[in-house]
């Protein structure tokens, strides 16, 4: 009887320790950590995003196959690869684009556990901007009942708002808090921002 | 030596992909023109005292892309309008003229009539109507948010009962869902379609060749309609466990299936998309087929 009783509490207090939320200073740290990957990626991604929009993900845990969405004018592409295939070079050269630059990216992606990049339109006083968005998987939020399992950087090319609790905000004036998939962001630094999600995208 | 099938699978797929697209609503030159003639006729709109956040300049440029351009109708991020969006693809494709009178009759009266159908939206939705933010493209887009912010407050179904009043946010909630019933009574409403279907909000239906019988169903009709569990069609968590409920709508372009997987390439959130899925995925997430037939009198 006891020792049914110390089970159930056992998996109790595991089921409260992976509830509880991560402390939010967690992605600041991983920024930190992974900024040279982080800041490459960006630079990568950025310079192939201009003319050939692409977005890549991770829906495998083991990361090991790649989906690729390819935007044309007409359609969007999505095609899924094993990492080790030939077939991702052939597809992407196909498609006129720079075959290694995109295979570098996905690599990085899959060296820091990122599942997603994409380049995300938002808006502001009706004129159209955009932002870098990536999602993180990291182990220490993979826990069996968390919830928020992502963090979710968001990189601008100008310096954005903060209020005083270093949130997003929307315009300069109107202290609106900006919010991206109904999310609130921080602030790492002036041109980088991040939340803890339930979505990767 | 591995006979490459990926190689002749990616080289089939490129060639439907770039030849076998259907010309979506290519028949409807003529209801282009004359409902760009009626917005050329039509001239400067004043503001409308009904709807106080919908700027007149804004509505006749987002109109006009609609008419032009049904492709790029964007229901915006994270919002319950791909319901309605789907219906508006098919509406604004075959019926732009139609819908660029109903919409400036409701943007300068703040009621219509869209063929049988009297739309007087709320209050709170008037008011709404043109301060959606962080949706997208949808944010600039105030036609586009005064005709989703309508359809979604006239037409109610089961899914809506618990949240039948809009308030602030209630585009992403139960307020702007859609159920299996509800789409196809708006497509019978709203389009001079014969609308046929099968499926419901719960079970699958007992289709036995999927490819074959959408094919079929692309062939004989106008539009094709499927009702998805996109939890798994754009997946956006690594979760194992997953709703097995359909919660999106597509409007089908074209199917085939090479070395057993699944060439689909449908319309959704502003774009057309071909992507390749296994038979068993398709399988699992689809819950409805719609199809639809102009009634020859239109």
């Amino acid at each position: 009887m006891r020792c049914n009783q110390t089970i159930f509490v056992l998996l109790l207090a595991c089921m409260v320790v992976s509830c509880a939320s991560a402390p939010k200073q967690f992605p600041v740290r991983y920024y930190k950590q992974h900024e040279a990957t982080l800041t490459r990626m960006e630079r990568n991604y950025s310079k192939l995003y201009i003319g050939k929009p692409i977005a890549a993900e991770f829906l495998d845990n083991g990361f090991k196959y790649v989906t690729i969405e390819i935007k044309t004018d007409s359609l969007r592409y999505i095609y899924e690869f094993g990492m080790d295939e030939r077939r991702i070079n052939d597809t992407l050269h196909k498609y006129g684009y720079d075959s290694a630059a995109v295979l570098k990216l996905v690599r990085d992606m899959q060296s820091i556990k990122c599942t997603w990049i994409n380049n995300l339109d938002y808006y502001v006083d009706g004129t159209k901007q955009n932002m870098i968005y990536m999602s993180i998987r990291p182990q220490v939020l993979d826990l069996p009942f968390a919830r928020k399992k992502y963090y979710i950087l968001t990189f601008y090319k100008q310096p954005q708002y903060y209020d005083s609790e270093g949130r997003l905000l929307d315009r300069k004036n109107r202290r609106r808090l900006r919010k991206i998939n109904n999310e609130v962001f921080r602030r790492i630094n002036d041109r980088v921002c991040y939340t803890l999600s339930a979505k990767f995208r | 030596m591995k006979f490459p099938f990926n190689y002749i699978s990616f080289f089939f797929l490129f060639i439907i992909s770039t030849c076998a697209l259907p010309a979506q609503h290519t028949g409807n030159a003529d209801q282009q023109k004359l409902a760009i003639d009626f917005l050329d006729s039509v001239g400067e709109i004043k503001q409308s005292i009904h709807w106080p956040r919908v700027k007149p300049d804004n509505l006749l440029q987002n109109l006009r892309r609609n008419i032009t351009h049904p492709v790029f109708v964007y229901a915006g991020n994270n919002t319950n309008f791909c319901g309605y969006a789907a219906l508006s693809y098919s509406l604004i494709g075959n019926f732009p003229n139609r819908y660029a009178r109903f919409m400036v009759e409701l943007y300068t009266k703040g009621k219509a009539n869209f063929r049988e159908t009297h739309f007087n939206p709320s209050s709170t939705v008037k008011k709404a109507a043109g301060s959606l933010r962080f949706k997208g493209e949808l944010d600039i887009n105030q036609a586009d948010q005064l005709w989703f912010l309508s359809l979604a407050d006239h037409f109610k179904g089961y899914v809506n009962w618990i949240n039948l009043r809009f308030h602030p946010g209630d585009e992403d909630r139960f307020w702007a869902a859609t159920n299996f019933a509800k789409f196809n009574r708006m497509l019978r409403k709203m389009c001079d379609y014969e609308v046929e279907a099968v499926g419901s909000d719960l079970l699958r239906p007992g289709i036995r060749d999927i490819p074959t019988f959408l094919s079929k169903k692309m062939a004989e009709n106008d539009q094709v309609f499927l009702y998805l569990n996109n939890t798994i069609l754009h997946k956006k968590d690594h979760n194992k466990i997953r709703k097995r409920i359909p919660t999106h709508y597509v409007a089908l372009l074209s199917i085939s299936e090479s070395n057993g997987l699944i060439n689909l390439t449908y319309w959704d959130y502003g774009f057309r998309t071909l992507q390749q899925l296994p038979l068993k995925t398709v399988k699992k997430i689809l819950f409805g087929v719609v199809w639809c037939k102009k009634k020859s009198s239109s």
